[in-house]
């Protein structure tokens, strides 16, 4: 289990090192989503 | 492990026991008894009727019979049967059935005999066993926290397991020492897996010895047993080896590695980055305007042939309103869009004498690996209600390869799945093997 991570840990921290580079972003689930107003009863009803 | 006087240094031809065999009649039923080990014998117990006598006795007192008021018990490894264990040979000579007098709880031990190594014991509980040497030393006990008391031997700590009296409930084969009717100890068990540090006090003397957890495969081939033969095994033992703990030692280690190794990756990154401003503008808006009002913004030129780039909305204004804009970021050269709505929303307030705010009068967003080229922004907004109609400005921002801590935490999370697995399974395992002890670290006050 200690190998698997070892290879899981250094994959990771290459793909971090690589997509940094990139000004990628690994997830990015919110990055252009709508925003469209909800007003402020939606918050303080 | 009763009885532990200190054991004379046995005779080196009690190897041979054929040649040294003492053969004696019981004075109880007149069986024959044959005492293997004459040398280092005091006390030898009966097949038949399970007296128990003492050969030291030129008579052949009895010293008790344990037939009277116990049931009797079968030993899995049969008396005289010989075994490698822990690399050297072994002869099993006794056997006592022990039992643990607040919880009823039994137990066997076997009594092991090498001329040339002395007693060893052979425990086993719940298909669990132990090999067992008495020890010399004393180890240090340590009662700072009554509930957390400790023992110390060799640099290690051991943590206090069980504390009990226990009696013993049926006696097999020869011993080294005069076996006393209903013969009970104070017994502690200190654990520090796979080592166990127990003592048995009774009013003449304190005896300690360690022990080592052995696997039952292991037992079965020594004794050559077939693994059905011994008992199974349940629960987990007092100084059973974790498989997990082992495991969470290694990938904690890994962690701290991978996690220095990402942050010092982020810091790089983050002091490196240029978050160079490649365009800001103001532009006019009439708030409460029915219709959606549109702009082209003048070009712009990223640098770098890929990095993140940050649209920042400004709209310092926005009060108790709102303030949206879709639009798109458009490659002159190629026409490649990357399309983006933003919401600017700030409001504010008393509510029951107390003051809120919400939201901001800034937004931005991040478009993460942009090509490098001139670009420009079209922009569609519109704005809800405000005081009053006067034209506002609001500023956009562009930001070329500005710092960003998503990947590092997203990282971080995916580097920390398998170590919070291991030690909840780590965690529960121990949890386990404590729920048999009066002194679990992981028991609640209320337990």
């Amino acid at each position: 289990m200690a190998r698997i991570y070892l290879a899981s840990g250094i994959l990771i921290c290459v793909l971090f090192a690589y997509a940094s580079a990139q000004g990628w972003r690994i997830i990015d689930p919110g990055a252009a989503a709508p925003s469209k107003s909800t007003g402020p009863c939606i918050y303080h009803k | 492990m009763a009885g532990n006087e200190e054991v004379p240094p046995p005779a080196l031809s009690a190897q041979q026991p054929s040649g040294s065999v003492k053969t004696l009649s019981c004075t109880h039923c007149g069986a024959a008894i044959s005492v293997k080990y004459p040398g280092s014998t005091m006390t030898v117990v009966c097949n038949s009727c399970h007296s128990v006598i003492d050969v030291t006795d030129e008579n052949y007192r009895i010293l008790y019979q344990f037939s009277k008021s116990t049931q009797v018990c079968k030993p899995r490894i049969q008396l005289g049967t010989r075994g490698k264990l822990k690399g050297e040979q072994w002869e099993v000579t006794g056997y006592i059935v022990r039992q643990d007098r607040a919880s009823c709880v039994t137990w066997d031990e076997y009594l092991l005999f090498n001329p040339y190594h002395g007693y060893r014991w052979l425990t086993e509980n719940n298909g669990h066993w132990n090999f067992v040497k008495t020890i010399k030393e004393n180890p240090a006990i340590d009662c700072a926290w009554s509930s957390r008391r400790h023992a110390e031997l060799d640099g290690k700590k051991y943590k206090l397991f069980y504390d009990g009296t226990a009696i013993m409930l049926f006696v097999l084969g020869e011993f080294y020492w005069r076996i006393e009717a209903e013969q009970k100890v104070e017994m502690e068990d200190y654990i520090c897996p796979p080592e166990m540090l127990s003592s048995e006090r009774d009013d003449k003397e304190v005896v300690w010895s360690l022990s080592e957890y052995i696997a039952s495969n292991e037992v079965a081939e020594a004794f050559k047993l077939r693994t059905d033969e011994l008992p199974q095994q349940q629960g987990i033992a007092a100084n059973q080896l974790s498989p997990w703990s082992a495991r969470w030692e290694k990938i904690s280690r890994l962690w701290i590695v991978f996690f220095a190794l990402l942050t010092a990756i982020e810091i790089g990154f983050c002091v490196t980055a240029a978050n160079k401003s490649v365009f800001k503008e103001g532009y006019p808006y009439i708030p409460n305007s029915k219709s959606t009002q549109t702009l082209t913004t003048s070009v712009f030129n990223l640098e770098k042939s890929s990095a993140n780039l940050s649209v920042k909305f400004d709209v310092p204004d926005v009060s108790n309103s709102w303030f949206y804009s879709s639009g798109e970021l458009v490659n002159n050269k190629t026409g490649e869009v990357y399309p983006f709505e933003r919401t600017v929303e700030y409001y504010f307030g008393v509510d029951g004498g107390e003051s809120w705010s919400e939201g901001s009068t800034v937004n931005q967003i991040l478009f993460s690996s942009v090509p490098g080229g001139d670009y420009y922004l079209n922009l569609d907004f519109e704005s809800g209600s405000f005081k009053d109609l006067a034209s506002r400005t609001f500023f956009v921002m562009v930001r070329r390869d500005v710092p960003d801590y998503a990947n590092y935490f997203w990282c971080l999370f995916f580097v920390s799945i398998i170590p919070v697995f291991t030690w909840i399974r780590s965690r529960s395992y121990e949890v386990q093997r404590w729920s048999d002890s009066d002194y679990s670290p992981y028991a609640s006050s209320g337990d």
